[in-house]
């Protein structure tokens, strides 16, 4: 290579030598210990033992919360196949997700499930949508204050 | 080494090259597929498809990189380096079945078009854990299909060695995106030690051989950096024709650029060190059937005149020299590509 091609080259590499590593690092530090979505719903609450849960009946569900994670209970045979979680700030305005819905994941209907809850459902107002992707419309919308459910 | 634009200028060597790959690759992602349906059977086998051929074109990123300062620290590792550009376009094209399953997976089936549901399903760029990985992912993708659709020996011949260079620089910056996408993406879900060890490991050998190879550089272009000039002000003495090998060159650097002074058939000519095609280091060649041959694609040039040999038309500049007392003395200022210069005679100046 000519020689300016060569220099630009060793100040890339100098560059990419501190910023890699450094984003490397952060990535690892900053990984959450909260359970996600997929982990199996380790000493969660059971059909059987709802006292702690808070009833989301229309859904035929009941909710629990914790600091940063939302636990969700089928009390039944769910009546929709496809319901997905959201949590959105503000007030349930409308039956719909809106823009600043934050997907949570998807509700299976057939066993517990923990879903990680973002840091804007610690600080704001919000509420919880669930919504059928198939029938376009909200199956159950609940408010959701500031810090998780009482 | 070719005169007319073909898509491949196939020949053996690229054959077994590709041959090689294309085998690697099955290999990769068979077992790759194969032992993570078996370790994880509830994976899907769209989700085994797409880690298959996102590890499979960073691993391919990680090799075309450490590609290059292999080839400066021995040697040996050039034939890596003769078909590096297929290696390149391959890794782009695992990079964009790992994006075009990932899309239709993730984003194909709500109701926003896949690529705005890519762009602005995640806005969260405050957020190192929660930072849309996927937008630093599809950045990189954009920068290697830049790369691999301007490849070729057309574009290199248009577009000029340098030029074309810089433009493939950037393929550091699709490597810090495709980091971030990987540390902020699948290593956030995933907790097993052994996947960040792999990529710590990748990190750490291309950013250790590439500081390693430019240091060596660094010092090479001082100790061979020549600013004496004889006594009329117009030569600068570089080395003893004793120091240079038959049929091979010494590299030293004047005004700035690095020049190779060849030694063949008692005879010394002067050329510029920078290839035309890839800017490869000729220095580093030798004399091949009479001609100074890359040894990084093969080009070749007459040493006399830094012309290709007909038909082909590739020159470099070419340096006035002569031999004085054993010592080779060469005029710094280039002369244009092509340009014949009559070659300094050892036997007739060695007693100088």
């Amino acid at each position: 290579m000519i020689s300016s091609l060569r220099r630009h080259h060793r100040q890339a590499f100098l560059v990419l030598a501190v910023v890699l590593p450094l984003i490397f690092a952060a990535g690892l530090l900053v990984r959450r210990s909260a359970p996600v979505a997929e982990a199996p719903p380790v000493k969660l609450p059971t059909a059987s033992d709802r006292s702690g849960l808070v009833a989301w009946d229309e859904a035929g569900l009941r909710l629990g919360s914790g600091a940063d994670y939302l636990d969700v209970v089928p009390t039944g045979a769910a009546g929709f196949p496809d319901i997905l979680l959201y949590w959105s700030p503000g007030s349930p305005e409308a039956d719909t997700p809106g823009s600043q819905a934050i997907l949570l994941g998807p509700i299976d209907g057939v066993r517990a499930q923990r879903f990680p809850l973002p840091d804007f459902a610690r600080e704001f107002d919000g509420y919880l949508i669930a919504w059928s992707l198939a029938h376009r419309r909200a199956v159950a919308v609940r408010a959701w204050p500031k810090g998780g459910l009482r | 080494m070719s005169l007319t634009y073909g898509a491949i200028g196939w020949n053996r060597q690229k054959k077994i090259y590709d041959l090689v790959l294309a085998c690697g690759i099955v290999l990769y992602l068979s077992l790759f597929i194969g032992l993570g349906a078996w370790l994880n059977p509830g994976a899907t086998v769209e989700t085994l498809l797409i880690r298959g051929f996102g590890t499979c074109a960073l691993l391919l990123l990680h090799i075309v990189l450490i590609i290059g300062p292999l080839c400066r620290i021995d040697a040996r590792f050039l034939p890596l380096l003769y078909n590096r550009r297929h290696l390149g376009v391959t890794t782009f094209i695992m990079g964009l079945a790992h994006a075009g399953l990932a899309i239709f997976q993730f984003h194909a089936l709500g109701d926003l078009n896949p690529f705005v549901s890519l762009l602005v399903s995640n806005t969260r760029f405050f957020s190192l854990p929660d930072f849309p990985f996927q937008q630093l992912g599809f950045g990189a993708l954009v920068i290697l299909f830049l790369m691999a659709s301007t490849s070729h020996d057309f574009w290199l011949a248009n577009l000029s060695a340098p030029v074309w260079k810089r433009l493939h620089m950037s393929v550091y910056a699709a490597y810090a995106l495709l980091i971030a996408h990987v540390t902020l993406g699948v290593l956030q879900a995933e907790t097993n030690p052994l996947l960040a060890a792999a990529l710590g490991a990748g990190l750490a050998s291309v950013i250790s051989l590439h500081l390693v190879s430019g240091s060596r550089e660094v010092r090479a272009d001082s100790h061979s950096s020549l600013s004496s000039f004889d006594g009329a002000g117009e030569f600068v003495d570089v080395c003893s024709v004793d120091e240079i090998a038959e049929k091979r060159a010494r590299i030293v650097t004047l005004a700035g650029e690095r020049v190779a002074v060849f030694k063949y058939d008692g005879k010394i000519s002067v050329l510029s060190n920078v290839c035309q095609h890839q800017n490869g280091p000729l220095g580093e060649g030798r004399i091949v059937d009479g001609c100074v041959t890359c040894p990084w694609h093969g080009f070749q040039y007459l040493p006399d005149s830094g012309a290709s040999p007909p038909p082909f038309i590739e020159r470099v500049p070419t340096f006035r020299v002569k031999v004085d007392g054993g010592r080779v003395l060469v005029n710094p200022r280039p002369l244009p590509p092509g340009t014949r210069v009559e070659p300094a005679r050892i036997d007739a100046n060695a007693s100088g």
